[in-house]
């Protein structure tokens, strides 16, 4: 909310700096967000008035003004606006002024005529409701004078009010926050309040109208006109845009006292006024122009023919005062905070009025802002109220009064403050109503809807004496690992294993769109696509249910940003289906796998096999790969990845033609693992030592020749299936294909294979090991039809 | 015989001087040491030396042997040492290395693994809860009504079975309390959601950093403490904090808080929201776990979240979040 420093100070018994008004505002809770200067507060800008305009000799826009200034010497000066006649009353800016957009005035000669300073315009004082020209002031400005006697400068504090103070959206609400605060009285004089009259049948309040509490208040005789500058200064302050004087006295005092008001001219409203609910199919021509149809949930104010107003939220055009009404009615009434609310949510239209409805108003200001601003409206637009205000429905009841435990004050908030003092300082929001040993009871103002229990007291007193007043305390304490750490700490492990091989972490958003979503379907998981109900646009409408997108997304930008060599992993939450939400590590690699060095030559790309490495590296080999048959697009080739009997991932070769589109050139790998899964393999796993061989190794190749359908997993578990209990270890060192089909026959492959054989008891005799060998090589030859490329075939 | 000893040692001397080849050394090993050798050979002379002088000459003949056989070691070692540094004179270290690539983490990673490591060594543990909630968790249970303005389709993503994607990581606060009994120090790092629109400060997804401390006799005291502590630790000593009286649904009082350091550039920036646990939130806990544990006259707690992004924002100087997502390599690399 806007607050104008100036009109802020008339509410204060003490005269406080801007500075230190914005600096206690933001201790107190009411964050200052912003400041602006409006105005000159510059002595040099003066009021002078135009006796004599003539064109310039030298030049056609502009024109040379004589003007009285004080001093009784005519000043002359050049200016080049138009909007004024001679006569006018304008700011003039003498040499020696600084103005607030930045300007710094001398005297000096403009097309060779002498110009001895400088009429400004609303904008150049900083001003609002600027526009072209000069600004004309008032014929009651004092010629002569600092025009900041006149005009006043100010300063415009955005003040942000959190949700529960509605009681601080007014000048005097704030201002009486802040005199607690300073511990001072609130200098604020209710006016005095006219009888009340209840049915009158000049105003009708229905049942479930949503509205509790209904005045209305008959000024006649009014002469509706433009409102004098300092009220005029005062709403554009707070952003708000002069009308009238009688719509400006409402707006004027919701602005005061917080207290929405409508003012209807009585002569567009046919007999009385019926506050109801509207009625299906109700339509309101709104003084915003707009039209709005109308539910039974909306309250509205009506006459005879109809609508006049949505009740709370906004008026109707065709019953708003303007130039030519004579005749008022002054509306003060207080509307059902969650009607408001949903009639100004589903149309769309917040207004001051509705803002401060749906927070709360306070119910015993409604009387005392009718009698405010009839009091204004007959000073400035003369008049003769009614005597007595129309008045429907019941003023809701004080709420209850609260008791405050000391010690539970004192325990939450970690000092030792004493019962006096408590009682002090609550007695400046609060009256005390009782108390005991050790605790209190309070009563809080009508206004203070926020304050209901003790905790509400409690916060109350931590803000008046200063949090900073409470020293901090730091205990630390015992706390044992939990799953979240287990699993925390697991994946910063995977994350720092996965950098050292040269992989960048990347972080991208869960919300993807369509294409996206169903770019690829996890096989290694039931999933089921989340799409959300609201989302912000097609490109993020949908819960990532793969990591892929936005691997892909970050490896084509970076891509097309020139980057060599693209490895990237990120690890984060997929979603939908079983379970139904993932953490899950996802990475893509690509292109050179390292610079090009002067020695070494060109590094080496990523493939697949090269991927495969980093995963079994950084997972332990305890990954199992498996083939997959059906490989859909975008993939070309795709394997299974299985811990412990379950799938749990994927890794896979991009299809070239889906790749070329992204603009990603050379084989691009993706793979994917359920990351939660397998750290629970981890997780509070104890490693135990293992006896190793001090015994030599006995190694021997064999080059196994098979159909080119068998795949190298079949022939290593036909090997380990043999059961040889000496064999440690099977590598491959080569896999060879004739393509002239010469040395092995058509649709053949060779594997060569170093096998190692060990015991840990004892160095082995070279017939075991060649027995040993040869059950391989009979097993291999039976299951898999395998041949041998070495002499000693069996 | 003696005689003949010495100026076999004399000849060899005079050739080990004049060899200087590996090949030379070994032919010279053969000439004085071999079968056929001149060492060899007077030895076999010894038969005729007398008896009595035997001792001395086998002594004689003995350490010329062995001394040649030294002087040969030694001569093949100095030669080998030259070799070396023959072949090792002129190498340019100043040449790069081979690149070994390394990665990097995540700049929210990198924050994340600070800030995680600043409340685990004050004995907070870490905890987790579900990014899709239910109202309960995420409003509810946090003393937030119905018609609360920050619950409706404008704010909130909703899913179309009704439930939601968390718009802050507080939902944690209820999922532990439900499965543990107090006292609960804990904090829980992840991801909410809310529908802003993006731009250089929003995204519809952030990261938070959420914590929770339930115990008897946790008091504002222990908030600013644990509070300060984390900040200090974070952005130095010099670092100053303001707590700043907010508004909450599920903590009161509560705060916002505020920091300013030089290195910061010497303006107040809004870090984090805190507060007390409302007993509100506690009575609903109770209800949902049907027991009185979590009894707000019996237990206290404080509770605070800190948007990472914005952290990570300031202390790396980074003017747009949305470089956070983009993850251009010239931007990840440079917090290796």
């Amino acid at each position: 909310m806007k607050i104008s420093y100036e009109w802020l100070s008339t509410f204060l018994s003490e005269k406080i700096s801007e500075e230190a008004l914005a600096e206690l505002l933001t201790r107190v809770g009411l964050t200052v967000e912003g400041r602006t200067q409006l105005g000159c507060s510059d002595a040099n800008v003066v009021v002078a008035q135009i006796l004599d305009s003539q064109k310039h000799p030298n030049a056609d826009r502009l024109s040379v003004c004589s003007v009285e200034d004080g001093s009784g010497q005519l000043r002359q000066i050049v200016c080049g606006a138009k909007n004024y006649r001679v006569g006018d009353k304008v700011p003039l800016a003498l040499p020696g002024a600084s103005l607030p957009c930045g300007m710094k005035i001398k005297a000096g000669n403009l097309r060779g005529v002498r110009s001895e300073g400088m009429l400004c315009s609303a904008t150049e004082l900083g001003l609002p409701g600027g526009g072209e020209g000069l600004l004309i002031l008032p014929g009651d400005a004092p010629v002569g004078r600092p025009l900041r006697d006149y005009l006043p400068a100010d300063v415009v504090m955005e003040v942000e009010v959190t949700p529960n103070r509605p009681d601080c959206l007014s000048h005097v609400g704030i201002a009486r926050e802040i005199s607690i605060f300073l511990d001072k009285k609130l200098v604020y004089q209710t006016p005095c309040q006219p009888r009340i009259a209840r049915g009158t049948g000049a105003a009708v309040l229905e049942p479930g109208s949503g509205c509790v509490f209904y005045t209305v208040r008959r000024i006649r005789g009014v002469r509706v006109g433009a409102s004098p500058m300092w009220l005029r200064r005062r709403l554009e302050a707070v952003g708000l845009r002069p009308i009238n004087n009688v719509v400006d006295v409402t707006n004027y005092v919701l602005m005061e006292l917080g207290q929405p008001l409508h003012a209807f001219d009585a002569g567009k409203v046919a007999g009385a006024i019926r506050v109801r609910q509207a009625r299906a199919g109700e339509k309101l021509l709104a003084l915003n122009g707009e039209t709005y149809e109308l539910l039974p949930e909306d309250t509205v104010i009506a006459d005879e023919g109809g609508v006049l107003a949505l009740g709370g939220v906004i008026g109707g055009e065709g019953s708003g005062v303007s130039e030519g009404t004579t005749e008022v009615l002054l509306e003060s009434a207080l509307f059902c905070s969650a009607m408001i609310r949903a009639t100004s949510r589903r149309l769309g239209v917040m207004t001051d009025s509705s803002y401060r409805f749906e927070r709360g108003v306070d119910p015993q200001g409604v009387l005392a802002a009718s009698a405010r601003a009839t009091e204004l409206i007959l000073g400035l637009a003369g008049g003769e109220a009614e005597e007595v205000v129309v008045v429907e429905g019941e003023i809701p009841s004080a709420p209850s009064a609260i008791r405050l435990r000391h010690g539970r004050a004192r325990s939450l908030l970690g000092m030792g403050i004493k019962d006096e003092e408590i009682q002090g300082y609550l007695g400046r929001i609060c009256e005390r109503v009782g108390g005991g040993f050790g605790e209190t009871v309070w009563q809080p103002p009508t206004w203070r809807m926020d304050l209901r229990e003790e905790v509400d007291l409690c916060e109350e007193l931590c803000r008046l004496v200063g949090v900073e007043r409470i020293g901090g305390r730091v205990v630390a304490e015992s706390a044992g690992a939990s799953r979240s750490d287990g699993l925390f700490d697991y994946g910063v492990e995977i994350r720092n294993r996965l950098v050292g091989f040269g992989f960048s972490e990347i972080k991208t958003s869960s919300l993807v769109s369509e294409a996206e979503a169903v770019l690829y379907e996890p096989g290694y998981r039931r999933v089921e696509l989340v799409r959300l109900r609201n989302p912000l646009g097609e490109e993020h409408a949908y819960l990532r249910p793969s990591l892929l997108a936005g691997l892909l997304r970050v490896a084509q930008a970076n891509a097309h940003a020139g980057a060599k060599g693209l490895a990237f992993f990120e690890i984060g939450t997929t979603y939908g289906g079983e379970p139904e939400e993932l953490l899950t590590l996802g990475l893509v690699a690509s292109g050179a796998m390292g610079e090009r060095h002067w020695k070494v030559g060109e590094a080496g790309s990523y493939g697949f096999y090269e991927v495969r490495g980093v995963l079994e590296a950084i997972f332990d080999h305890r990954l199992r790969f498996l083939p997959q048959e059906e490989v859909r697009w975008p993939f070309v080739v795709a394997a299974g990845l299985e811990l412990d009997g379950r799938r749990c991932g994927v890794v896979a070769i991009l299809a070239p033609s889906f790749c070329k589109e992204r603009d990603l050139v050379g084989e691009v790998v993706f793979a994917e693992v359920g990351l939660e899964w397998v750290a629970e393999g981890v997780l509070g796993r104890r490693r135990k030592f293992e006896p190793y061989g001090r015994f030599p190794l006995v190694q021997r190749d064999l080059a196994v020749v098979v159909e080119e359908g068998v795949k190298y997993s079949t022939i290593e578990s036909t090997i380990w299936g043999v059961g040889e209990t000496l064999l440690r270890r099977v590598e491959v060192f080569d896999v060879f294909r004739d393509a002239s089909g010469q040395r092995l026959g058509a649709g053949k492959k060779s594997v060569a294979m170093r096998l190692t054989f060990g015991s840990v008891e004892r160095t082995l005799k070279a017939e075991e090991v060649e027995e040993s060998l040869g059950r391989i090589r009979r097993a291999l030859a039976e299951t898999l039809k395998a041949t041998f490329r070495d002499p000693q075939s069996p | 015989m003696e005689e003949k000893i010495r100026e076999l040692g004399e000849r060899f001397e005079a050739e080990l001087a004049a060899a200087n080849e590996s090949s030379r050394l070994e032919a010279l090993r053969v000439e004085f040491l071999g079968k056929q050798g001149h060492v060899t050979l007077l030895s076999q002379q010894m038969r005729d030396v007398p008896k009595e002088q035997k001792p001395v000459i086998g002594a004689a003949l003995n350490e010329l042997r062995q001394r040649i056989v030294k002087k040969l070691e030694q001569k093949v070692a100095e030669l080998e040492k030259a070799a070396e540094a023959a072949r090792y004179a002129g190498f340019d270290v100043t040449l790069p290395g081979v690149p070994r690539r390394r990665g990097s983490l995540h700049p929210l990673t990198q924050l994340l693994l600070r800030a995680v490591g600043v409340f685990r060594r004050i004995g907070f543990a870490l905890a987790a809860g579900p990014e899709i909630e239910t109202e309960f968790h995420c409003f509810d249970a946090l003393n937030t009504p119905p018609d609360h303005p920050a619950r409706n389709e404008l704010d909130t993503f909703y899913l179309p079975d009704g439930r939601l994607l968390r718009t802050h990581t507080s939902s944690v606060q209820i999922r532990v309390m439900e499965r543990q009994p107090p006292p609960v120090r804990v904090i829980a790092p992840g991801p909410a959601y809310r529908r802003d629109e993006i731009d250089a400060t929003h995204l519809a997804q952030f990261h938070q950093l959420e914590g929770l401390c339930v115990g008897r006799d946790v008091s504002v005291a222990d908030l600013k403490g644990t509070i300060e502590f984390f900040l200090r630790e974070m952005f130095g000593p010099e670092v100053e904090c303001r707590f700043r009286p907010h508004f909450f649904p599920f903590t009161e009082p509560s705060f916002e808080i505020d920091i300013r350091s030089p290195e910061l550039g010497d303006r107040w920036m809004e870090m984090a929201g805190c507060g007390m646990v409302h007993p509100a939130v506690f009575e609903a806990v109770c209800r949902s776990r049907d027991d009185r544990l979590y009894d707000p006259d019996v237990v206290t707690g404080f509770a605070f979240g800190f948007g990472l992004d914005r952290l990570a924002m300031n202390l790396l100087g980074v003017p747009d979040i949305r470089m956070f997502v983009e993850n251009d390599v010239r931007f990840l690399h440079q917090f290796l």
